[in-house]
């Protein structure tokens, strides 16, 4: 998908653990893991607004689109 | 989930109730057949499915002899015994040997419907279980039901094929005066339809288990 999720980049940058925004965001952290490697297939604008206040960021600081030259 | 459970149920009470009566129907008739002390003569009986060339004819049940051969017509088909020592002594012919070969073609499709049907009856259960887990939309009950659909349509259409066979052969030795065979009626119209039917249903189902997937993804 040419939507990356660069979340492990912002909570690296905010020194702060999965378990800790899991709790913080009040998403389990199974689901969290899933938008951090990518595999999600979509994201609510409610856990986009939570994972920003938590981590005190845009959102185009944690989703980047790259063209993919195959689709 | 009620509702599906009474469901279940009343198919299990129908599938029982169209089922277990002519298994022991034909068990208490073999049992008889082989307790008896009369001499036995075997023979392949076959129904036909006959077409009358005229409108006048065929009205009747009676019983005739086609080619020496004892058959008993009826309205839309005959019943016909063909003795074991009739095939042996025209065995040089080639429609009896093509007939022969039919009726082995017979038995193995049957033996083979037979496995198929113990296994789709198992898949059916295994897919209903999972109903009753709440886990129906999963893609191992997708790869079930497809291959419920496949085998069933496949069994159909290789009845077909060997009965179309079987009475090409027939057709060879034994000969219908005033009637003709109606090929039409070998296809299980409704074996095929329901076939279709589940296919149909597993594309609707995979579907649904997309959607799912993507609902179970969105975090």
């Amino acid at each position: 998908m040419p939507i990356i999720v660069n979340l492990d980049v912002m909570m690296a940058r905010r020194k702060i653990s999965l378990n800790e925004l899991s709790e913080r965001v009040g998403i389990t952290p199974a689901n969290l893991s899933v938008l951090k490697t990518g595999k999600a297939k979509a994201m609510r604008f409610s856990t986009l607004e939570a994972i920003c206040s938590v981590l005190d960021c845009q959102p185009g600081d944690l989703l980047e689109y790259v063209c993919d030259e195959n689709s | 989930m009620k509702r599906f459970k009474v469901f279940t149920v009343i198919l299990a009470v129908t599938i029982g109730l169209a089922t277990l009566p002519g298994i022991i129907q034909d068990f208490m008739f073999g049992w008889s057949l082989g307790s008896s002390q009369v001499e036995r003569h075997t023979c392949d009986a076959l129904q036909i499915p006959l077409r009358a060339d005229r409108g006048d004819i065929f009205t009747t049940s009676e019983e005739i002899r086609l080619n020496g051969i004892p058959a008993q017509v009826s309205l839309g088909k005959i019943d016909i015994a063909i003795p074991d020592s009739f095939l042996a002594e025209h065995r040089e012919m080639k429609a009896v040997r093509s007939f022969l070969a039919s009726e082995t073609a017979m038995t193995i499709v049957s033996l083979v419907a037979l496995i198929a049907i113990v296994y789709i009856a198992i898949e059916i259960i295994r897919v209903l279980y999972s109903v009753l887990r709440t886990r129906l939309f999963e893609k191992r009950n997708l790869r079930r039901i497809s291959v419920i659909g496949w085998l069933l349509l496949a069994l159909e259409l290789s009845f077909a094929i060997v009965r179309w066979w079987q009475l090409q052969a027939l057709c060879g030795f034994v000969h219908f005066e005033n009637y003709h065979v109606n090929f039409m009626e070998i296809f299980n119209a409704y074996g095929i339809i329901m076939a279709i039917i589940i296919l149909l249903m597993n594309e609707l189902l995979r579907l649904a288990v997309n959607m799912k997937e993507e609902q179970d993804l969105t975090i």
